[in-house]
Protein backbone atom coordinates (compact mmCIF):
# COMPACT_ATOMS: atom_id res chain seq x y z
CA UNK A 1 0.00 0.00 0.00
CA UNK A 2 0.94 3.50 -0.51
CA UNK A 3 0.80 6.05 2.65
CA UNK A 4 -1.73 8.64 2.51
CA UNK A 5 0.34 11.69 2.14
CA UNK A 6 0.38 14.53 4.53
CA UNK A 7 1.92 17.95 3.19
CA UNK A 8 2.36 21.29 4.14
CA UNK A 9 2.66 23.93 1.52
CA UNK A 10 4.58 27.44 1.79
CA UNK A 11 2.89 30.10 -0.09
CA UNK A 12 5.57 32.53 -0.59
CA UNK A 13 5.72 36.04 -1.97
CA UNK A 14 9.12 38.35 -2.03
CA UNK A 15 8.44 39.08 1.13
CA UNK A 16 8.44 35.13 3.05
CA UNK A 17 5.78 32.91 3.76
CA UNK A 18 1.75 34.00 3.71
CA UNK A 19 -1.51 33.14 3.90
CA UNK A 20 -4.62 34.49 2.94
CA UNK A 21 -8.19 33.64 2.64
CA UNK A 22 -9.87 33.09 -1.14
CA UNK A 23 -6.37 33.36 -2.07
CA UNK A 24 -6.85 37.25 -0.88
CA UNK A 25 -6.18 39.33 2.61
CA UNK A 26 -2.23 37.60 2.42
CA UNK A 27 -0.28 37.48 6.05
CA UNK A 28 3.36 36.71 7.06
CA UNK A 29 4.01 33.21 8.32
CA UNK A 30 7.53 33.16 8.66
CA UNK A 31 11.09 31.94 7.76
CA UNK A 32 10.29 29.32 4.60
CA UNK A 33 13.56 27.36 6.08
CA UNK A 34 12.10 27.24 9.42
CA UNK A 35 9.14 26.19 8.59
CA UNK A 36 9.99 23.30 6.22
CA UNK A 37 12.73 22.07 8.68
CA UNK A 38 10.07 21.87 11.20
CA UNK A 39 7.61 20.61 9.66
CA UNK A 40 9.75 17.39 8.02
CA UNK A 41 10.63 16.83 11.98
CA UNK A 42 6.71 16.45 12.09
CA UNK A 43 6.65 13.71 9.82
CA UNK A 44 5.60 15.72 6.38
CA UNK A 45 6.02 13.33 3.88
CA UNK A 46 6.74 15.79 1.62
CA UNK A 47 6.64 19.73 1.19
CA UNK A 48 5.40 22.21 -1.32
CA UNK A 49 7.04 25.76 -2.30
CA UNK A 50 4.55 27.71 -3.80
CA UNK A 51 5.53 30.92 -5.54
CA UNK A 52 1.84 33.03 -5.15
CA UNK A 53 2.19 36.43 -6.57
CA UNK A 54 5.01 34.69 -9.25
CA UNK A 55 2.40 35.86 -12.07
CA UNK A 56 2.68 38.99 -11.60
CA UNK A 57 6.24 39.33 -10.79
CA UNK A 58 9.28 37.38 -9.65
CA UNK A 59 9.31 33.41 -10.05
CA UNK A 60 11.17 31.51 -6.80
CA UNK A 61 14.61 32.27 -6.03
CA UNK A 62 17.00 29.17 -7.04
CA UNK A 63 18.56 30.32 -4.22
CA UNK A 64 16.28 29.81 -1.38
CA UNK A 65 14.89 26.73 -3.54
CA UNK A 66 18.58 25.29 -2.84
CA UNK A 67 18.87 26.47 0.31
CA UNK A 68 15.41 24.37 1.10
CA UNK A 69 16.49 21.35 -0.66
CA UNK A 70 19.54 21.05 1.03
CA UNK A 71 17.75 21.17 4.29
CA UNK A 72 15.22 18.54 3.59
CA UNK A 73 15.13 14.72 3.22
CA UNK A 74 11.37 14.78 1.74
CA UNK A 75 10.46 15.56 -1.39
CA UNK A 76 9.91 19.01 -2.62
CA UNK A 77 7.36 20.01 -4.79
CA UNK A 78 7.76 23.75 -6.42
CA UNK A 79 5.54 25.75 -7.96
CA UNK A 80 4.06 29.33 -9.06
CA UNK A 81 4.95 31.24 -12.41
CA UNK A 82 6.74 28.14 -13.71
CA UNK A 83 6.66 30.28 -16.98
CA UNK A 84 8.64 27.39 -19.56
CA UNK A 85 9.92 23.79 -19.58
CA UNK A 86 13.38 25.32 -18.96
CA UNK A 87 12.68 27.31 -16.30
CA UNK A 88 11.14 23.40 -14.58
CA UNK A 89 14.24 22.13 -16.02
CA UNK A 90 16.28 25.45 -13.59
CA UNK A 91 14.00 24.64 -10.23
CA UNK A 92 14.52 20.62 -10.94
CA UNK A 93 18.65 21.82 -11.16
CA UNK A 94 18.32 23.87 -7.89
CA UNK A 95 16.43 21.23 -5.92
CA UNK A 96 13.21 20.45 -6.59
CA UNK A 97 11.64 16.89 -7.27
CA UNK A 98 8.52 18.24 -9.03
CA UNK A 99 7.71 21.17 -10.67
CA UNK A 100 3.51 22.39 -10.68
CA UNK A 101 2.20 24.08 -13.90
CA UNK A 102 -0.80 25.98 -13.31
CA UNK A 103 -1.58 29.19 -16.07
CA UNK A 104 1.30 27.91 -18.50
CA UNK A 105 -0.32 25.30 -19.12
CA UNK A 106 -4.02 26.44 -19.44
CA UNK A 107 -2.05 28.71 -22.24
CA UNK A 108 0.09 25.95 -23.81
CA UNK A 109 -0.93 22.66 -22.78
CA UNK A 110 1.40 20.87 -24.49
CA UNK A 111 4.33 22.10 -22.13
CA UNK A 112 2.68 19.35 -19.95
CA UNK A 113 4.06 16.37 -22.57
CA UNK A 114 7.57 18.16 -23.10
CA UNK A 115 8.01 18.26 -19.62
CA UNK A 116 6.99 14.71 -18.81
CA UNK A 117 9.12 13.11 -22.03
CA UNK A 118 11.82 15.42 -20.12
CA UNK A 119 11.45 14.11 -16.94
CA UNK A 120 8.81 11.82 -16.16
CA UNK A 121 5.75 12.18 -15.75
CA UNK A 122 6.48 11.96 -12.09
CA UNK A 123 7.81 15.00 -11.71
CA UNK A 124 5.43 16.78 -13.57
CA UNK A 125 2.45 18.38 -11.42
CA UNK A 126 -0.47 20.08 -12.84
CA UNK A 127 -2.12 22.15 -10.32
CA UNK A 128 -5.19 23.34 -10.83
CA UNK A 129 -6.91 26.44 -9.17
CA UNK A 130 -10.85 25.67 -9.03
CA UNK A 131 -14.29 28.18 -8.17
CA UNK A 132 -17.65 27.09 -7.84
CA UNK A 133 -19.90 29.76 -9.41
CA UNK A 134 -23.42 28.35 -8.20
CA UNK A 135 -24.53 24.96 -8.39
CA UNK A 136 -22.39 24.52 -11.75
CA UNK A 137 -19.36 22.82 -11.63
CA UNK A 138 -16.28 24.24 -9.94
CA UNK A 139 -14.29 25.63 -13.17
CA UNK A 140 -10.73 26.90 -13.79
CA UNK A 141 -8.85 29.84 -12.65
CA UNK A 142 -5.39 30.95 -13.92
CA UNK A 143 -3.37 33.72 -12.76
CA UNK A 144 -3.49 33.25 -9.07
CA UNK A 145 -7.35 32.74 -9.19
CA UNK A 146 -7.50 35.71 -11.08
CA UNK A 147 -8.58 34.85 -14.88
CA UNK A 148 -11.52 32.70 -15.66
CA UNK A 149 -10.90 29.60 -18.03
CA UNK A 150 -13.10 27.72 -20.29
CA UNK A 151 -12.58 24.30 -18.16
CA UNK A 152 -14.23 22.58 -15.35
CA UNK A 153 -11.87 21.28 -13.50
CA UNK A 154 -12.60 17.49 -14.41
CA UNK A 155 -12.85 18.15 -17.71
CA UNK A 156 -8.90 20.09 -16.99
CA UNK A 157 -7.69 17.56 -15.51
CA UNK A 158 -8.47 14.46 -17.89
CA UNK A 159 -6.74 16.48 -20.26
CA UNK A 160 -3.94 17.17 -18.21
CA UNK A 161 -3.36 13.71 -17.23
CA UNK A 162 -3.68 12.94 -21.16
CA UNK A 163 -0.69 15.47 -21.77
CA UNK A 164 1.76 13.95 -19.63
CA UNK A 165 0.44 15.36 -15.97
CA UNK A 166 1.72 12.33 -13.42
CA UNK A 167 -0.21 14.40 -10.19
CA UNK A 168 -3.13 16.93 -9.70
CA UNK A 169 -2.78 19.28 -7.36
CA UNK A 170 -6.46 20.24 -6.81
CA UNK A 171 -7.11 23.88 -4.92
CA UNK A 172 -10.43 24.82 -3.94
CA UNK A 173 -10.28 28.76 -4.14
CA UNK A 174 -13.92 28.64 -2.22
CA UNK A 175 -12.51 26.80 0.59
CA UNK A 176 -8.90 28.44 0.80
CA UNK A 177 -8.58 29.69 4.27
CA UNK A 178 -11.86 29.14 5.31
CA UNK A 179 -11.52 26.21 8.08
CA UNK A 180 -14.48 24.39 6.18
CA UNK A 181 -12.52 21.17 5.14
CA UNK A 182 -12.02 20.21 1.80
CA UNK A 183 -14.63 20.76 -1.26
CA UNK A 184 -15.13 16.69 -1.25
CA UNK A 185 -17.26 17.12 -4.13
CA UNK A 186 -14.79 18.52 -6.37
CA UNK A 187 -12.49 16.00 -5.27
CA UNK A 188 -14.69 13.16 -6.61
CA UNK A 189 -15.71 15.21 -9.84
CA UNK A 190 -11.89 15.11 -10.08
CA UNK A 191 -11.42 11.31 -8.60
CA UNK A 192 -13.86 10.27 -11.50
CA UNK A 193 -11.97 11.54 -14.26
CA UNK A 194 -8.75 10.67 -13.54
CA UNK A 195 -5.85 7.91 -12.82
CA UNK A 196 -3.40 9.98 -11.57
CA UNK A 197 -3.15 10.71 -7.73
CA UNK A 198 -4.62 13.29 -6.46
CA UNK A 199 -3.66 16.10 -3.71
CA UNK A 200 -6.04 18.05 -2.26
CA UNK A 201 -5.72 21.52 -1.11
CA UNK A 202 -7.72 24.22 0.70
CA UNK A 203 -10.13 24.18 3.41
CA UNK A 204 -7.89 22.08 5.88
CA UNK A 205 -9.77 22.76 9.26
CA UNK A 206 -8.12 20.53 11.23
CA UNK A 207 -7.32 15.72 11.34
CA UNK A 208 -10.78 15.02 10.23
CA UNK A 209 -10.71 17.16 7.10
CA UNK A 210 -7.89 14.71 6.07
CA UNK A 211 -9.38 11.79 6.75
CA UNK A 212 -12.76 12.81 5.01
CA UNK A 213 -9.94 13.70 1.80
CA UNK A 214 -8.88 10.27 2.20
CA UNK A 215 -11.61 8.16 2.91
CA UNK A 216 -14.93 9.97 1.25
CA UNK A 217 -13.32 11.61 -1.93
CA UNK A 218 -10.30 9.22 -2.76
CA UNK A 219 -7.31 11.85 -2.19
CA UNK A 220 -3.42 10.68 -2.04
CA UNK A 221 -2.12 13.25 -0.42
CA UNK A 222 -3.63 16.48 1.17
CA UNK A 223 -2.08 19.67 1.44
CA UNK A 224 -2.81 22.27 4.53
CA UNK A 225 -0.97 25.17 5.44
CA UNK A 226 -2.51 28.10 7.75
CA UNK A 227 -3.25 24.96 10.45
CA UNK A 228 0.14 24.08 10.57
CA UNK A 229 1.96 27.54 10.22
CA UNK A 230 -0.39 29.00 12.99
CA UNK A 231 0.50 25.15 14.91
CA UNK A 232 -3.48 24.90 15.33
CA UNK A 233 -2.27 21.21 14.95
CA UNK A 234 1.11 19.19 13.94
CA UNK A 235 1.75 16.80 10.94
CA UNK A 236 2.33 14.47 14.06
CA UNK A 237 -0.92 14.99 15.60
CA UNK A 238 -2.88 14.67 11.91
CA UNK A 239 -1.26 11.16 11.47
CA UNK A 240 -1.94 10.23 15.10
CA UNK A 241 -5.30 10.97 13.89
CA UNK A 242 -5.32 9.01 10.50
CA UNK A 243 -3.82 6.02 12.03
CA UNK A 244 -6.07 5.24 14.82
CA UNK A 245 -9.03 5.40 12.38
CA UNK A 246 -7.36 2.73 9.72
CA UNK A 247 -5.63 4.99 7.17
CA UNK A 248 -2.08 3.84 6.43
CA UNK A 249 0.04 7.01 7.17
CA UNK A 250 4.30 6.30 7.36
CA UNK A 251 5.26 6.90 10.30
CA UNK B 1 35.46 8.24 0.29
CA UNK B 2 35.40 9.44 -3.23
CA UNK B 3 31.77 8.39 -5.23
CA UNK B 4 31.70 9.02 -8.78
CA UNK B 5 27.78 10.53 -9.37
CA UNK B 6 27.38 10.01 -13.46
CA UNK B 7 25.74 13.19 -15.04
CA UNK B 8 23.10 11.84 -17.15
CA UNK B 9 19.54 13.89 -18.38
CA UNK B 10 17.72 15.40 -16.02
CA UNK B 11 18.41 13.26 -13.25
CA UNK B 12 17.81 15.02 -9.88
CA UNK B 13 21.64 14.07 -9.30
CA UNK B 14 21.63 17.35 -7.26
CA UNK B 15 19.99 16.07 -4.40
CA UNK B 16 21.17 12.86 -4.53
CA UNK B 17 25.18 14.66 -5.25
CA UNK B 18 23.67 16.27 -1.71
CA UNK B 19 22.94 13.41 -0.05
CA UNK B 20 25.85 11.34 -0.96
CA UNK B 21 27.49 14.44 0.81
CA UNK B 22 25.51 14.85 4.20
CA UNK B 23 27.20 11.24 4.34
CA UNK B 24 30.64 12.30 3.84
CA UNK B 25 31.34 11.43 0.57
CA UNK B 26 33.52 13.41 -1.57
CA UNK B 27 31.32 13.61 -5.04
CA UNK B 28 33.07 13.55 -8.36
CA UNK B 29 30.70 14.33 -10.85
CA UNK B 30 31.31 13.42 -14.44
CA UNK B 31 29.34 12.42 -17.33
CA UNK B 32 29.47 9.06 -19.11
CA UNK B 33 31.66 10.39 -21.82
CA UNK B 34 34.71 10.88 -18.82
CA UNK B 35 34.40 7.52 -17.40
CA UNK B 36 37.83 6.59 -17.37
CA UNK B 37 37.53 2.87 -15.28
CA UNK B 38 39.67 4.22 -12.73
CA UNK B 39 36.79 5.17 -10.57
CA UNK B 40 36.16 3.64 -6.93
CA UNK B 41 32.57 3.79 -7.08
CA UNK B 42 29.93 4.67 -9.05
CA UNK B 43 26.05 5.98 -8.47
CA UNK B 44 23.93 6.44 -11.65
CA UNK B 45 21.29 8.74 -10.94
CA UNK B 46 18.00 8.58 -12.58
CA UNK B 47 14.71 10.30 -12.99
CA UNK B 48 14.23 9.89 -16.51
CA UNK B 49 13.41 7.02 -19.03
CA UNK B 50 15.20 4.32 -19.66
CA UNK B 51 15.70 5.20 -23.27
CA UNK B 52 17.16 8.23 -22.49
CA UNK B 53 19.58 6.78 -19.71
CA UNK B 54 20.80 3.80 -21.74
CA UNK B 55 21.49 6.48 -24.52
CA UNK B 56 23.19 8.97 -22.54
CA UNK B 57 25.48 5.79 -20.76
CA UNK B 58 26.27 3.94 -23.74
CA UNK B 59 29.54 5.40 -24.12
CA UNK B 60 30.44 4.23 -20.98
CA UNK B 61 28.79 1.36 -21.14
CA UNK B 62 31.52 -1.57 -21.66
CA UNK B 63 34.07 0.62 -19.09
CA UNK B 64 31.05 0.06 -16.46
CA UNK B 65 30.48 -3.12 -17.64
CA UNK B 66 34.52 -4.37 -16.63
CA UNK B 67 34.68 -2.17 -13.79
CA UNK B 68 31.34 -4.20 -11.90
CA UNK B 69 32.94 -7.46 -13.26
CA UNK B 70 36.39 -6.51 -11.28
CA UNK B 71 34.61 -6.02 -8.34
CA UNK B 72 34.17 -1.71 -8.04
CA UNK B 73 30.77 -0.91 -6.01
CA UNK B 74 28.33 0.36 -8.73
CA UNK B 75 24.23 1.34 -6.98
CA UNK B 76 21.98 2.08 -9.41
CA UNK B 77 18.52 4.80 -8.35
CA UNK B 78 15.47 4.65 -10.02
CA UNK B 79 15.95 4.18 -13.89
CA UNK B 80 19.28 3.44 -12.46
CA UNK B 81 18.59 0.31 -11.18
CA UNK B 82 16.51 -0.08 -13.83
CA UNK B 83 19.56 0.33 -16.40
CA UNK B 84 21.24 -2.56 -15.36
CA UNK B 85 19.18 -4.77 -16.79
CA UNK B 86 19.00 -5.82 -20.84
CA UNK B 87 15.75 -3.85 -21.99
CA UNK B 88 12.63 -2.09 -21.26
CA UNK B 89 9.02 -2.01 -22.36
CA UNK B 90 9.15 1.57 -21.41
CA UNK B 91 11.27 2.00 -24.84
CA UNK B 92 13.96 1.09 -26.88
CA UNK B 93 17.74 1.06 -25.97
CA UNK B 94 19.88 -1.21 -24.67
CA UNK B 95 20.44 -1.70 -20.52
CA UNK B 96 23.85 -2.10 -19.27
CA UNK B 97 22.94 -6.17 -19.06
CA UNK B 98 24.59 -6.52 -15.82
CA UNK B 99 21.04 -8.09 -14.49
CA UNK B 100 19.19 -10.63 -16.75
CA UNK B 101 15.81 -9.77 -17.56
CA UNK B 102 13.48 -7.06 -19.37
CA UNK B 103 11.84 -4.06 -16.81
CA UNK B 104 8.10 -4.02 -17.14
CA UNK B 105 5.34 -1.36 -16.64
CA UNK B 106 3.46 -1.92 -13.27
CA UNK B 107 0.41 -4.22 -14.06
CA UNK B 108 -1.98 -1.49 -11.99
CA UNK B 109 -4.27 0.70 -14.31
CA UNK B 110 -3.11 3.73 -11.94
CA UNK B 111 0.27 4.74 -12.52
CA UNK B 112 3.06 6.27 -11.63
CA UNK B 113 3.25 4.86 -8.09
CA UNK B 114 3.89 7.86 -6.32
CA UNK B 115 4.80 8.17 -2.73
CA UNK B 116 5.47 6.38 0.30
CA UNK B 117 5.55 2.36 0.61
CA UNK B 118 7.47 -0.04 2.94
CA UNK B 119 9.98 -2.52 2.23
CA UNK B 120 9.55 -5.77 2.99
CA UNK B 121 13.17 -7.86 3.72
CA UNK B 122 13.93 -10.66 1.76
CA UNK B 123 15.46 -13.69 4.25
CA UNK B 124 19.40 -14.07 3.78
CA UNK B 125 19.30 -10.53 1.08
CA UNK B 126 20.92 -7.27 1.25
CA UNK B 127 22.58 -7.22 4.42
CA UNK B 128 25.04 -4.90 3.79
CA UNK B 129 22.20 -2.69 2.01
CA UNK B 130 19.84 -2.85 4.19
CA UNK B 131 22.12 -2.55 7.51
CA UNK B 132 20.08 -0.62 10.16
CA UNK B 133 17.39 -0.26 8.29
CA UNK B 134 14.09 -1.91 10.42
CA UNK B 135 11.81 -4.38 8.36
CA UNK B 136 8.92 -2.18 6.50
CA UNK B 137 10.75 0.96 6.89
CA UNK B 138 8.74 3.55 4.45
CA UNK B 139 10.77 4.88 1.12
CA UNK B 140 9.72 7.32 -1.30
CA UNK B 141 8.84 5.84 -4.93
CA UNK B 142 7.92 7.85 -8.20
CA UNK B 143 8.17 5.03 -10.95
CA UNK B 144 5.91 3.56 -13.61
CA UNK B 145 8.03 0.41 -14.36
CA UNK B 146 10.03 -2.49 -12.25
CA UNK B 147 12.92 -4.42 -12.91
CA UNK B 148 12.00 -8.02 -13.43
CA UNK B 149 11.71 -10.78 -10.15
CA UNK B 150 15.20 -12.09 -9.22
CA UNK B 151 15.94 -15.25 -8.25
CA UNK B 152 18.23 -13.91 -5.82
CA UNK B 153 19.75 -10.34 -4.47
CA UNK B 154 16.31 -8.78 -4.11
CA UNK B 155 16.96 -7.52 -0.80
CA UNK B 156 13.53 -6.10 -0.44
CA UNK B 157 10.25 -6.05 -2.22
CA UNK B 158 7.58 -4.11 -2.27
CA UNK B 159 3.57 -3.91 -3.30
CA UNK B 160 1.88 -1.31 -4.90
CA UNK B 161 -1.72 -2.39 -5.74
CA UNK B 162 -1.29 -5.79 -5.48
CA UNK B 163 2.24 -6.05 -6.98
CA UNK B 164 5.53 -7.18 -5.42
CA UNK B 165 8.34 -5.79 -7.11
CA UNK B 166 11.90 -6.04 -5.99
CA UNK B 167 12.33 -2.34 -4.59
CA UNK B 168 16.01 -3.08 -3.19
CA UNK B 169 18.94 -5.39 -4.84
CA UNK B 170 22.29 -6.43 -3.76
CA UNK B 171 24.06 -8.58 -5.55
CA UNK B 172 28.20 -8.24 -4.14
CA UNK B 173 28.74 -5.23 -5.62
CA UNK B 174 26.14 -4.29 -7.74
CA UNK B 175 23.28 -2.40 -6.13
CA UNK B 176 20.00 -1.21 -7.05
CA UNK B 177 17.73 0.90 -5.60
CA UNK B 178 13.48 1.57 -7.16
CA UNK B 179 12.93 4.43 -3.98
CA UNK B 180 14.63 7.33 -3.55
CA UNK B 181 16.63 7.45 -1.37
CA UNK B 182 18.21 11.18 -1.80
CA UNK B 183 14.10 11.80 -0.53
CA UNK B 184 13.12 9.15 1.45
CA UNK B 185 14.25 10.41 5.20
CA UNK B 186 16.08 8.33 7.55
CA UNK B 187 15.89 5.33 5.62
CA UNK B 188 17.38 6.39 2.74
CA UNK B 189 20.05 8.48 4.60
CA UNK B 190 20.81 4.98 6.17
CA UNK B 191 20.99 3.40 2.89
CA UNK B 192 23.53 5.57 1.05
CA UNK B 193 25.56 5.35 3.96
CA UNK B 194 25.50 1.73 3.98
CA UNK B 195 26.56 1.83 0.15
CA UNK B 196 29.55 4.80 1.03
CA UNK B 197 30.70 2.24 3.99
CA UNK B 198 31.11 -0.58 1.77
CA UNK B 199 32.66 1.56 -1.20
CA UNK B 200 35.13 2.33 1.23
CA UNK B 201 35.67 -1.43 2.62
CA UNK B 202 36.04 -2.03 -1.16
CA UNK B 203 38.50 0.14 -2.39
CA UNK B 204 40.88 -0.62 0.87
Amino acid sequence: MVAKRIVPCLDLTDQGVVKGVHFRHLRQMGDPLELARRYEREGADEVVLLKVDAWRGRGLSPKLLARTSRELSIPLTVGGGVGSVEQAEELLSAGADRVSFNSLALERPQVLTEAADRFGRQAVVLAIDAHREGRGPATVYARGGTLREGWSAAAWAKEGERRGAGEVLLTSIDRDGTHRGYDLPLLRAVRRSVRIPIMASGGAAGPRSFFDAFENAGADAALAAGIFHRGECTVGEVKDYLSSRGIEVRR
Amino acid sequence: MKVTLLRTPAGNFGRLRRGLERERARVDERSPREVTGNERAVVLAGVSSFTTLSRSLAPARSTLRRMVEAGVPLMGVCAGMQVLFGSSEEGPGRGLDLLSGRVRRLRARRVPNLGWSRLARTDGEGRRLMEGVAEGSYAYFAHSYRVPALAQGAATTTEYRGEDFPSALEHGNLWGLQFHPEVSSSTGTKVLRNFIAYAEEASR
